[in-house]
């Protein structure tokens, strides 16, 4: 659980970095404020991409813009048994979207889930909170596979068990 | 130094806020498509004297003339209004024509030092010049267009009546000749003519300010650093020649605002939670430098003094395990408006910031 510290402290500095969010109005289409990064209109109004990664299958991709933030997160899949409880655990999420306010209907491409947060997130609530969402967020999904790995592990050994002693 | 800090909005914040000219009103709009005019007692009260109910989106930018006491508004919903006191007292909007290519969200708007024109920046990528027009009483335009390759996020009259600085999201900062034949006699310059063009800016520009004497001006952007351009002297900057420009970069985050206090001292408001304070290095080298944040002395915080409190504090308050002894959360919320209370003086010492908080904080210094 420690060795993932340090990969949360620079995404929770890059994040509060990247979050400085102002109210912009759409330069194309009239009497609309749309997020630029979803768009991509202008190349001026976004900023370099930045990709922070843990390992070589587990990282994340931070996508700013002057209105608006796009956080996209690959989650660490081992073998089979993580790559179905991720997929399940995220469709789970995602069907929930409007709960949780910041979370992407559909993820980004080559990602597990993707966050958006606008400028109206960073006005209606704390900069610094919805950051610390974003991160124990991360945490909570990477302990949450861990457990529900280990209890399908359980759970199969106890049932092959069962099952091959009541054939002896 | 002291802070004062008044509720005065419902939603999640203001938007943007102008002082007529002795500072006994404030116009101030609560993130909403109104505007709405407090009085200001002298025990310190605000009270809401006024509405202004005309624009239909998010009002950008309000500036109220010192000596005219009329009040413009600019909005999302592209329109400009002129509001003057009619005869029963009530706040009545005059209509501005605005180009019809100015087409997308105002997004500033200040009046001239004169207070007969005023400048208007928007997301057309464009910038017009509104005067008034006395045979059909009402406000017509003219219009910069072509030079701005994104939107213009900030305008700012030079002293003189006719210069006028824009900076954009395109990352630059340009000096215009903005002399309208009727209103500036006098003053031979092709409308429109670019005079300066800086590409200082790493990023964004979001606020611009011009010095007392008008001698320099500085520029906020998205790269966390202050840019202090110097005219040295020249009445009229030329296109040929490179301007002077000293940078501070600092570790805050981006700052949105600055005022100068005096022509050696300028403080400015942006996503960091509280004001920075920048001075120009004495010894005539003209180079500025970050002074600090501005902070009122808290009478609350109470020293540790005990050797036993002061381990505790080194160990982060986790010894001592008391309330008291755990650091504060700051919790910033992006300020973007900055504007002087001390009318003609020299030297500003009292200023009012507005943002995202709610709050309409006056720094007293």
């Amino acid at each position: 659980m420690n060795t993932i510290r340090p990969y949360l402290n620079c995404i929770r500095h890059t994040l509060n970095a990247t979050c400085c969010l102002r109210n912009f109005p759409s330069q194309q289409i009239e009497r609309h404020n749309i997020p630029e990064v979803e768009f991509g209109h202008n190349k001026e109004l976004l900023l370099p991409p930045i990709l922070i990664s843990r390992t070589e299958h587990e990282y994340c991709l931070i996508e700013a813009s002057i209105n608006s933030l796009r956080f996209s997160v690959k989650v660490k899949q081992g073998d089979l048994l993580e790559e179905i409880l991720t997929k399940k655990f995220m469709s789970f999420i995602t069907q929930r979207a409007e709960h949780f306010w910041i979370i992407r209907r559909v993820p980004v491409e080559g990602y597990d889930i993707s966050l958006l947060i606008t400028n109206f997130h960073t006005e209606d609530l704390l900069q610094e909170k919805i950051v610390d969402f974003v991160v124990t967020f991360l945490e909570e999904v990477d302990k949450e596979i861990n457990v529900m790995k280990l209890s399908v592990n359980t759970r199969g050994r106890a049932v092959a068990t069962e099952f091959l002693g009541s054939m002896g | 130094m002291s802070i004062v800090k008044k509720k005065l909005s419902a939603s999640s914040g203001i938007s943007c806020h102008a002082w007529n000219g002795d500072r006994s009103k404030v116009a101030l709009c609560p993130y909403n498509n109104e505007v709405h005019v407090y009085e200001v007692g002298n025990n310190g009260e605000y009270e809401l004297t006024g509405k202004l109910e005309e624009h239909e989106q998010l009002v950008a930018g309000v500036d109220w003339s010192p000596t005219r006491d009329m009040i413009v508004t600019c909005a999302h919903d592209r329109n400009a209004y002129v509001w003057e006191k009619g005869t029963e007292g009530k706040w009545e909007p005059q209509m501005s024509i605005l180009p019809s290519t100015f087409n997308r969200a105002a997004l500033c708007v200040q009046w001239s030092p004169h207070e007969n024109k005023f400048a208007l920046g928007g997301g057309s990528r464009s910038v017009v010049v509104c005067y008034y027009q006395e045979e059909n009483n009402w406000w017509i335009s003219k219009i910069i267009k072509k030079k701005h390759t994104s939107s213009v996020t900030c305008v700012s009259w030079h002293s003189n009546n006719w210069l006028l600085a824009t900076g954009s999201s395109d990352f630059k900062c340009r000096i215009f000749a903005a002399n309208i034949s009727s209103v500036d006699a006098g003053v031979k310059r092709k409308f429109g003519e670019l005079l300066m063009e800086v590409d200082v800016a790493k990023n964004w520009v979001h606020g611009l300010s011009w010095s007392p004497s008008c001698a320099s001006l500085a520029l906020c952007a998205h790269d966390s650093c202050l840019h202090v351009i110097d005219l040295e002297g020249q009445e009229v900057p030329s296109i040929d020649r490179e301007p002077k420009c000293y940078t501070v970069k600092f570790s805050h985050l981006p700052q949105c605002a600055s005022l100068f206090l005096d022509e050696n001292r300028l403080v400015s408001v942006g996503f960091h939670d509280k004001p920075l304070l920048f001075k120009r290095e004495s010894g005539g080298t003209g180079k500025w430098v970050l002074e600090g944040e501005l902070t009122a002395k808290d009478s609350n915080q109470k020293k540790t003094s005990s050797k036993f409190g002061a381990a505790a504090a080194m160990f982060g308050g986790t010894a001592g395990g008391g309330a008291g002894s755990k650091a504060k959360p700051t919790f910033a919320r992006v300020r973007t408006d900055v504007k002087a209370m001390t009318g003609k003086a020299k030297v500003v010492s009292k200023f009012s910031v507005s943002g995202m908080d709610q709050n309409l904080d006056t720094y007293a210094l």
